[in-house]
């Protein structure tokens, strides 16, 4: 009896606890924006805040010798957003992206564009599959 | 400024697999999860306290059942399903290490990959966790020194005693280099194969000069790591007088406070499971990196420019030398902490017990924390590499075989959604938390008598294991840095 209210005491205390935390906590595109401040600092070009509209979310990078010279190296999304990345490469190589396991073949200072719906939430890496070369990931946030 | 250029100098270094084997899809928890799981650890924490309090004295349960007599574990533990299991799990060790020296590169190629660094070092070690010490029936390494004992014996009679100085130093040796080699190895299936090889041969060697009972027991890596997981397990295999093996039922979890810890090396062995996974969640962080390449570097880099013409590769060196140190260094930090804290709990106590003691007998109530510090950081690899297996097992040569059928089934990785990664690993860790102050507890009764005596003696542990459980979900919540590539801005001319 004694041991049933003590369990019951600490479970209400962790549920208590939880709605709390929940409560005080960020929306996702406050977490995203604020997040987004730890990211290394790039030369001011295309830059991707989390959209939540149904708007496709347009990225551009740059490539130059199997390395990114311009664009977040970091896109953030909330799950469900539509994106569009738009790559333009000084190699030919081909764009791989875990998790989605998207190819997008790239050549030479031609551009290419990858549409997809980010439905998968978690953290992808994409580099250039040829060159093993990573270079950045896409953070879908949950909704 | 020169932050940006020695970032770029570790991206360049760095390869596409920041991790060991298949990269990992979660994202960090989010700052409001990692808060509430360190001021819910410190809530329940105390709730334990107040209960063990005015508990009296708990009568530990101990109790075992004897299950041997069971028809369902004689059959299992009969000869035919024994020998097969172990004939099974040297053919796994072979078949690791000859798709790795003969294999193919290609499609297939990651068939001993998998095998090893997902289903033994992952999903065996989980299943350990529940159904007890069964490495100590299948260990390949173990089941090959038998059969050449059967074919020529005294080929593995002890030559030398096993010196008790030696203890477990070999098997924390092996486990630093085994972690060295998932985290900075970049094992290829080729590597991985010869790997494989030495530690056989290393094995071999131990078990020639003394004996297989003492390296098995002390030295084989996997054999103490596993041994020391099963203590979480409701069953219990021992041998009985008779030379049969008996199942004993127990409660969970106590099998970590039925005996003490033998040694220090052990202790450190202990600590190195909780310090390796942290390192392994942190090395990769912006936090970390940048203590080397704002901290540490920025008084190095004269030196290194002055030094040499290829200060890219030198400075690179030098990272690198930075992170094995850190890590090899991690266990003996722990162990500074993990005696601070026992000492502590020697004073809240008023105990004569000899420090060394003490910290021998509460070293396994870490092993929960350590346990779900692995599953939080690594279940999802083991969800998401698994189902390839089903192609690789029909082509594990990649000879274009098809002995199962299976070679064109593409089974898409299974990605489990971040938001429930976030819940099972903030929620596991919490309960590998509270399993970790309730053992403390049991054991403190055992050691200081009287409720409140234990109880109040138990306030420093508490504050230990919250720091440890704190830590864990802290890194959980760090922002990633690998990837994070920048070309660096040209240099000023000089």
């Amino acid at each position: 009896m004694r041991n049933a209210l003590y369990l019951l005491v600490a479970v209400a205390a962790l549920a208590g606890l939880y709605s709390v935390f929940r409560w005080q906590a960020p929306t996702t595109e406050a977490v995203s924006a604020a997040s987004s401040k730890d990211a290394v600092p790039l030369p001011p070009t295309a830059s991707a805040p989390p959209a939540s509209a149904a708007a496709d979310t347009a990225v551009e990078l740059r490539i130059s010798r199997g390395m990114l010279v311009s664009g977040p190296s970091v896109i953030k999304l909330v799950q469900g957003d539509p994106v569009d990345l738009r790559i333009v490469s000084d190699t030919a190589d081909e764009l791989h992206l875990h998790g989605y396991d998207l190819h997008l073949q790239l050549h030479p200072d031609l551009p290419a564009s990858l549409h997809f719906i980010a439905n998968r939430s978690g953290r992808f890496t994409y580099e250039l599959h040829h060159a093993h070369q990573e270079l950045g990931a896409l953070e879908v946030y949950p909704r | 400024m020169r932050y940006i250029l020695a970032l770029s100098f570790l991206c360049m270094a760095c390869d596409a697999s920041a991790h060991f084997f298949g990269t990992i899809y979660s994202l960090p928890i989010p700052f409001w999860m990692y808060a509430y799981g360190a001021a819910a650890a410190l809530v329940v924490s105390f709730a334990l306290v107040a209960y063990f309090v005015n508990a009296g004295t708990i009568p530990q349960n101990f109790r075992t059942r004897d299950l041997s007599g069971n028809r369902v574990f004689s059959l299992l533990t009969g000869a035919v399903v024994a020998s097969s299991l172990r004939a099974l799990s040297v053919a796994a060790l072979t078949l690791t290490i000859a798709t790795g020296l003969f294999g193919q590169r290609g499609p297939f190629a990651d068939f001993n990959m998998i095998l090893f660094w997902v289903v033994f070092a992952l999903g065996f070690t989980y299943l350990t966790a529940v159904v007890g010490d069964l490495y100590a029936l299948v260990n390949p390494w173990r089941v090959l020194c038998e059969w050449v004992e059967c074919i020529k014996p005294g080929s593995f009679v002890p030559r030398l005693p096993y010196p008790v100085w030696l203890a477990y130093w070999p098997a924390l040796a092996l486990y630093l280099a085994y972690i060295w080699l998932e985290l900075f190895g970049h094992t290829q299936p080729r590597s991985l194969a010869l790997a494989l090889l030495i530690y056989s041969g290393i094995t071999a060697a131990g078990a020639w000069l003394f004996g297989m009972e003492a390296w098995f027991r002390r030295g084989e890596f996997f054999a103490v790591f596993l041994r020391l997981i099963a203590r979480m397990a409701p069953f219990e295999y021992t041998a009985a007088s008779d030379g049969r093996r008996r199942l004993q039922l127990r409660q969970p979890f106590i099998g970590l406070i039925q005996d003490s810890a033998e040694h220090p090396s052990l202790v450190l062995f202990v600590l190195f499971m909780l310090s390796s996974t942290a390192f392994d969640g942190a090395h990769d962080t912006l936090p970390w990196v940048g203590i080397f390449w704002k901290g540490i570097y920025p008084h190095l880099a004269p030196l290194v420019a002055a030094a040499s013409t290829q200060p890219y590769a030198i400075a690179t060196g030098l990272y690198y030398a930075w992170q094995w140190a850190m890590l090899a260094l991690s266990p003996f930090l722990y162990y500074g902490v993990y005696l601070l804290f026992v000492w502590l709990t020697k004073l809240a106590a008023g105990s004569a017990i000899p420090l060394r003691e003490l910290s021998l007998r509460f070293a396994f109530t870490l092993v929960p924390i350590a346990f779900v510090y692995n599953i939080t950081h690594y279940y999802t690899l083991l969800i998401t590499q698994a189902p390839s297996l089903v192609k690789l097992i029909s082509d594990p040569f990649g000879y274009g075989w098809n002995l199962f059928g299976t070679r064109n089934i593409d089974l898409p990785p299974l990605i489990p959604g971040a938001g429930f990664v976030w819940h099972t690993q903030v929620w596991l860790i919490l309960a590998g938390h509270i399993v970790s102050v309730y053992l403390s507890h049991l054991e403190a009764l055992k050691l200081f008598p009287g409720g409140r005596r234990a109880a109040i003696s138990q306030v420093p542990m508490l504050f230990l294991m919250v720091i440890f459980t704190t830590v864990g979900l802290w890194i959980l919540s760090l922002p990633i840095a690998a990837g994070q590539i920048v070309q660096a801005p040209p240099l000023p001319s000089n």
